[in-house]
């Protein structure tokens, strides 16, 4: 396990895939701070933005990185040939579908922490000290950790198990933003409001108020909860709920998060273990 | 050319990445007629006043969704002559460098057309007898769908230039998808920055029980001049262009989509053929 690690690490310290996603994840960090800065400043302070807002936004992108990075990074072990060669000199197929897990998780890791880097070393200056509770963004830290392991856990499972490169980039970001989207509808489903609010309005000078109205895309009862479980469930669901800081629950995003790592990583070594290799 | 489209042909319909996608804008097509059913019952249910969902709001999905699937054909159906090496193939037997990426194209617009048709025969099936007729007049319907479809062929140009040019299946496949979505996104940003108003109007709250006259304001994020031209620009590009389309759906798309579209297909194939004819095929 040793060994396979570091060769992988040796391997991803010369991939230009992973090179150009800890660029993109810098350049991102910077660009947030830079957009929010710039709002601010033609808003005249209106739309003034915290480093904490922009902090873990990575949530947002981190999925795909990871979508187009684990495909590409490991996809070439089958292309090359170099599964059967590990197994060849006595490497378990757990420890190699294990190696490969950890070393993609390390590899978003360094995305988002190149990212963090960027968006503090220039956020700092520009948009002030963080404002919100260390609770809550030590929380959001965790638990964003956790979510980025479950979109990695899912990605290693389709590319262990798919032995056409392509096919497994195409299944990956496919799904990464097929997913983002559902997440993105759910949001706004669950954001409906209850009431269509009663507007006022003034006929000759009195004050009129129009009574309020049930909304009827307002999602009420099992329907909402089964809804919020999809919601918070999802990676990407989850990393909507990062970006914002607004957490529904964050022990059971977290507990969810850590389930799908643990389901994904289950079935994708079980399925590993008796793919016909060539 | 007609040697190596009828291989083409054949080798289109027993190709699983073709059969996915069709499979993938048929189910959608099915999904949105039967969500729309789904919805009007459950509004009908809640006593809700305007209780009707119309097919036409289903039936003009189609090209948000044929850009994405044909950037993952292209780099897979186009990317698999590089791996099988059957590009080679097909020089060594005396086809011009010209007419391999000509048939190449024609293959991945084909599909795209029937793709397109595969989505709109699925919501028409499902959703005629679920949620009734279109209530769009039917010359609205036809210049949506063919300015709908000339985009998906101009981005299916696109995708194809790049899987031709690139040797890697899957770099291409990243490559298309990203630039897919990326359009998508970019249309969708440069909607919100254009639709913005110029002057906000003057309206009227209430402070304090006293009606409060605002005035009318100009808004600083109006984009004006040669920025606002430059955004027009991209927003016309197909793949950006979806969002239009789907704005302008009551009033009709203007001429200048399918037009830009158009111009999109002819300079990306003449530099695709002019940088495949220079390419080291190894």
């Amino acid at each position: 396990m040793t060994k396979l690690l570091s060769a992988n690490f040796l391997r991803l310290w010369r991939n230009n895939a992973f090179w150009g996603s800890m660029g993109v994840s810098l350049g991102m960090g910077l660009f947030m701070v830079v957009d929010s800065w710039h709002s601010a400043q033609e808003s005249g302070g209106a739309w003034a933005s915290t480093v904490d807002a922009e902090l873990f936004k990575y949530a947002a992108f981190i999925g795909i990185l990871a979508a187009e990075l684990i495909p590409l990074f490991f996809g070439t072990e089958y292309s090359d040939g170099a599964i059967r060669n590990k197994i060849v000199v006595g490497q378990s197929r757990l420890s190699i579908y294990f190696a490969n897990l950890i070393t993609g998780f390390a590899a978003c890791v360094l995305c988002s922490v190149a990212y963090m880097l960027g968006c503090a070393a220039l956020g700092i200056p520009l948009l002030g000290w963080f404002t919100q509770p260390p609770t809550l963004l030590f929380t959001a830290l965790i638990g964003s950790l956790l979510m980025t392991a479950a979109f990695c856990a899912i990605f290693t499972f389709v590319t262990m198990n798919c032995a056409k490169k392509s096919t497994s980039v195409v299944i990956c970001l496919l799904g990464a933003f097929a997913a983002f989207i559902g997440a993105i509808v759910i949001h706004s489903m669950l954001e409906a409001p209850e009431f269509i609010s009663g507007y006022e309005l003034s006929v000759g000078g009195q004050i009129v108020s129009a009574q309020p109205e049930p909304n009827p895309n307002y999602l009420t009862g099992a329907k909402r909860e089964l809804y919020q479980f999809i919601f918070d469930l999802l990676p990407s669901g989850q990393s909507v709920q990062y970006c914002s800081l607004v957490l529904s629950n964050p022990v059971r995003l977290m507990g969810l998060a850590a389930a799908v790592c643990a389901v994904f990583t289950g079935a994708g070594a079980a399925l590993f273990k008796r793919k016909d290799l060539k | 050319m007609v040697n190596l489209l009828s291989a083409g042909f054949l080798r289109l319909w027993r190709s699983r990445s073709f059969w996915v996608c069709m499979a993938i804008m048929a189910g959608v097509g099915v999904f949105e007629a039967v969500e729309g059913w789904w919805v009007m019952i459950e509004f009908r249910a809640s006593g809700a006043a305007d209780a009707v969902v119309s097919l036409d709001s289903r039936y003009f999905i189609f090209p948000f969704l044929s850009g994405i699937l044909m950037s993952a054909f292209c780099a897979l159906f186009v990317g698999a002559e590089y791996s099988d090496g059957t590009i080679r193939n097909k020089l060594i037997v005396g086809h011009s460098r010209r007419t391999i990426y000509l048939s190449n194209l024609v293959l991945c617009v084909a599909a795209g057309v029937l793709l397109c048709l595969g989505y709109i025969a699925a919501v028409l099936a499902a959703g005629f007898p679920l949620l009734g007729p279109l209530h769009t007049p039917i010359p609205l319907i036809l210049w949506y769908t063919l300015c709908s479809v000339v985009m998906t062929t101009a981005v299916t140009a696109l995708f194809t230039m790049f899987a031709m040019l690139c040797q890697n299946k899957a770099v291409t496949a990243v490559t298309c998808i990203f630039l897919s979505y990326f359009l998508l996104f970019l249309g969708i940003y440069l909607n919100s920055r254009l639709e913005e108003p110029e002057i906000y109007p003057p309206y009227e709250y209430i402070q304090d029980g006293q009606i409060v006259t605002a005035e009318a304001q100009p808004n600083p994020s109006y984009i004006r001049g040669a920025k606002r031209a430059v955004y027009q620009f991209f927003y016309d590009l197909p793949g950006c262009q979806v969002v239009q389309l789907a704005a302008s759906i009551d009033s009709g798309a203007p001429p200048r989509l399918p037009l830009c579209s158009l111009t999109v297909i002819v300079l990306s194939t003449g530099a695709g053929t002019a940088l495949f004819r220079k390419k080291d095929l190894k």
